[in-house]
């Protein structure tokens, strides 16, 4: 779980989606993940919303925070370590 | 497979279907002045002209780091080959042929303690020439030249969705090599001949860029392309086949 102003972020273990709760109401909501989600961060100057999945080759999926999280307002980051590889030397 | 035994593979084929033509080219009483008979007049009636069909395998020698991804060796099958080619004897030009030729080979990898298959395939289509005097009458030495295009594919699989990419580029081919055939009119009664080739040389390729691999997910989500960078397949590389020619 993450805080970022009056709302807190969280992942749920065995889901794939993740909740926005407003603190005011207590009013929990959520959004679906294209897999299930290991740690939240929210970027508050970059406006954006970052899903770690957790997974060994690098997968994240971002929101854009100024919009409500969607399929329309997301990217699919997957296997973000593998970038490159192909240039270099492999034990 | 190793190269060894597909090498004792292409060679035991060759001499089966060797054993089977010199069967054929036999007779009973006069059996010898039958066959150089047969072979005088299948030479004088010869316009020039031929079509041949081969087949080929070998391997290529890769060097580049970027191939660390899809395996240890320093080598990679270089797969199967099929060429078509055609004398232009009738020309005047003694030894000279055209071919096409298509070669097919890939290579597959687990890479990362198992966590990541890598799976590359590579297809190339060329059209070139070949010169080589005749000695004997059935064996000359070749130079050839070719060059086309080239077509790979690499994917890439994980825990996440596979994701691919295809490549397309300019390839060409430098090799000297050998062809040998059954003298004309050995296989009695059709103008045909059975030969063995091979060759050993430097196959250049612009290098591959994977810069755009999909995930093959078809799910509604927006997904980011990853770019695995270069990969170069230039090398040398050798082969063996055998081939049939039909001359008129």
């Amino acid at each position: 779980v993450t805080f970022s102003g009056p709302f807190a972020y969280g992942v749920f273990r065995g889901t794939a989606d993740f909740g926005i709760f407003d603190l005011s109401t207590g009013h929990p909501t959520d959004y679906p993940l294209p897999m299930e989600g290991e740690r939240i961060f929210v970027l508050e100057d970059q406006e954006l919303i970052l899903v770690d999945h957790g997974r060994r080759e690098g997968a994240f999926t971002v929101f854009r925070g100024s919009e409500e999280p969607s399929m329309d307002t997301a990217r699919v980051f997957e296997n973000v370590f593998l970038r490159d590889l192909l240039g270099q030397e492999l034990p | 497979m190793n190269w060894t035994t597909r090498l004792i593979g292409t060679l035991a084929a060759c001499g089966v279907m060797l054993g089977a033509s010199a069967a054929v080219a036999q007779t009973t009483d006069g059996g010898e002045d039958v066959a150089a008979e047969a072979e005088v007049d299948a030479a004088s009636s010869w316009t020039g002209h031929g079509v041949g069909i081969a087949v080929r395998t070998g391997s290529q020698y890769e060097t580049d780091p970027g191939f660390d991804a899809l395996g240890d060796a320093n080598a990679f099958p270089a797969g199967g080959a099929v060429e078509l080619d055609y004398r232009l004897d009738y020309l005047g030009v003694d030894g000279l042929t055209t071919f096409a030729t298509a070669r097919w080979t890939g290579r597959s990898a687990e890479r990362f303690s198992g966590q990541t298959d890598f799976d590359w395939t590579r297809g190339l289509y060329m059209l070139g020439a070949q010169y080589g005097p005749w000695e004997f009458g059935t064996f000359r030495p070749l130079a050839r030249l070719a060059a086309g295009y080239s077509t790979q594919r690499l994917a890439v699989s994980t825990s996440q969705p596979t994701m691919s990419d295809r490549t397309h580029d300019l390839a060409g081919m430098g090799s000297i090599g050998f062809e040998w055939l059954t003298p004309r009119g050995f296989i009695k009664g059709a103008p045909m001949r059975l030969g063995l080739l091979g060759q050993v040389g430097y196959l250049a390729q612009t290098s591959a860029e994977f810069d755009d691999l999909n995930s093959e997910s078809d799910d509604d989500w927006s997904r980011a392309a990853l770019d695995l960078g270069t990969l170069p397949t230039s090398g040398v590389f050798w082969d063996l086949g055998i081939n049939l020619v039909y001359e008129w």
